[in-house]
């Protein structure tokens, strides 16, 4: 059990210096692009900018994640590994016009 | 400004709150039953948690640099675990002390015992106040720059939102009343252990998150296309027990973990609450006076 909890640790813990980036832009209630897609099973960083005026916090319950971008500026969030298909974000400040997905493909 | 920017603020802010609405008012129903003399704790906690809220927000928009990034989530995990080990430690003391209240009687021994927990409740209510407060300060701020002529709307639309949020605080306080004594005191324990165990497991969500733990098995299981995440229940699911589709095994571990750890405590407790219960015994043997005139008579 020990030794694979530790192979899972060193499998799994992947430094964020070899994920692939990709590019997230918020605006007043608006993402940009509103589908990103990524390679499935792979831990990936989505780096989010809020090029708007006011602040948004990026949340997926799907992914479990939630983090506030301040007006001009850049956060990152790391995803996956996924399996194949969709998962629904949108920003909790604009949650009626924030919408947005990760298609895992 | 239009309405339906009005509309979002209220909903915003009365969002946010919502966690810490329940903390609150359980709290609340349960020290007014058991310990009215740390209400006022509770109070200051809660004015606390309103000023921490102005001061994290004002560290994550005004630091430039070292309150983004990696400082801010150990700052936030460091918040969800101190919550989390608190309001264990207070769900502990809440069951000693309402034990102890089954009692007609209570003892020198039992008040030496049960010091009301002041410091524990008013740090677990600013908590809880300050750790979803920060994120309304923050939105609201955002809206306040954007919208800088109309402020009057801004306030009001705030206004509304808390005026729901005490709303609601007073709906969840009177529908606890209702609840006979046994059933109360063994549903808010069970419930504040259940918040507590889910702070815990969302701090070691967000360090997954970050890449700052390894995830082991990303996810362990999911039960997303379960229940719409678009769902009310999942809202107030996420607030009262940091409900989570997709766990990763770092976090099932740990909220296994908690939940032993809990039980052993448990045991441990229950048997200290019997050795009380038979020095109690003698004591009232040895005195022979009837429990209320002894009441009075220390009074």
């Amino acid at each position: 059990m020990k030794y694979f909890l530790i192979t899972l640790f060193l499998v799994n813990f992947t430094m964020a210096a070899d994920l692939k980036i990709f590019h997230l832009n918020c605006k007043d209630g608006v993402f940009e692009p509103t589908t990103i897609q990524i390679p499935h099973g792979e831990k990936v960083q989505i780096e989010i900018q809020n090029i708007g005026t006011t602040a948004e916090e990026f949340e997926s319950v799907e992914l479990n994640r939630e983090k506030v971008v301040i007006a001009g500026k850049t956060i990152r969030v790391f995803i996956g590994p996924l399996v194949k298909g969709e998962y629904k974000f949108f920003g909790d400040f604009h949650k009626d016009t924030a919408q947005g997905k990760i298609i895992a493909q | 400004m239009n309405l339906l920017i009005l509309w979002q603020a209220v909903f915003v802010v009365w969002r946010e709150g919502l966690e810490a609405i329940l903390i609150i008012s359980i709290l609340y129903s349960y020290l007014q039953k058991a310990s009215p003399k740390a209400l006022p704790a509770m109070w200051r906690g809660t004015f606390a948690g309103i000023f921490l809220s102005f001061i994290i927000a004002g560290l994550m928009l005004g630091a430039e640099s070292w309150f983004t990034g990696d400082a801010q989530t150990y700052f936030q995990v460091g918040l969800l675990f101190l919550s989390c080990g608190l309001m264990t430690q207070m769900v502990f003391w809440m069951r000693k002390h309402s034990k102890s209240l089954k009692k007609d009687v209570e003892t020198n021994l039992q008040n030496a015992l049960m010091k009301p927990n002041f410091l524990g409740i008013a740090t677990v209510t600013a908590l809880a106040v300050g750790r979803e407060g920060s994120e309304a300060v923050i939105y609201i701020c955002g809206l306040g720059l954007k919208e800088s002529a109309s402020w009057i709307p801004m306030a009001l639309s705030v206004s509304i939102g808390l005026l729901l949020a005490g709303l609601m605080f007073y709906l969840i306080s009177r529908g606890l009343k209702l609840l006979r004594n046994q059933i109360f005191f063994t549903a808010t324990g069970w419930v504040l252990l259940l918040s507590a165990a889910g702070l815990g497991a969302s701090a070691i969500g967000k360090l997954v998150a970050e890449n700052m733990l390894p995830g082991l098995i990303e996810p362990l299981f999911d039960i997303s296309k379960w229940i719409d995440s678009d769902s009310g229940v999942v809202t107030f699911m996420k607030a009262i027990c940091g409900y989570n589709p997709r766990p990763t095994l770092s976090e099932v571990l740990f909220y296994v973990g908690y939940w032993a750890f809990v039980f052993v405590l448990r045991l441990y407790f229950r048997k200290d609450i019997g050795k009380v219960k038979t020095y109690e015994k003698s004591r009232n043997f040895s005195t022979g006076i009837p429990p209320l005139a002894r009441e009075s008579a220390r009074d």
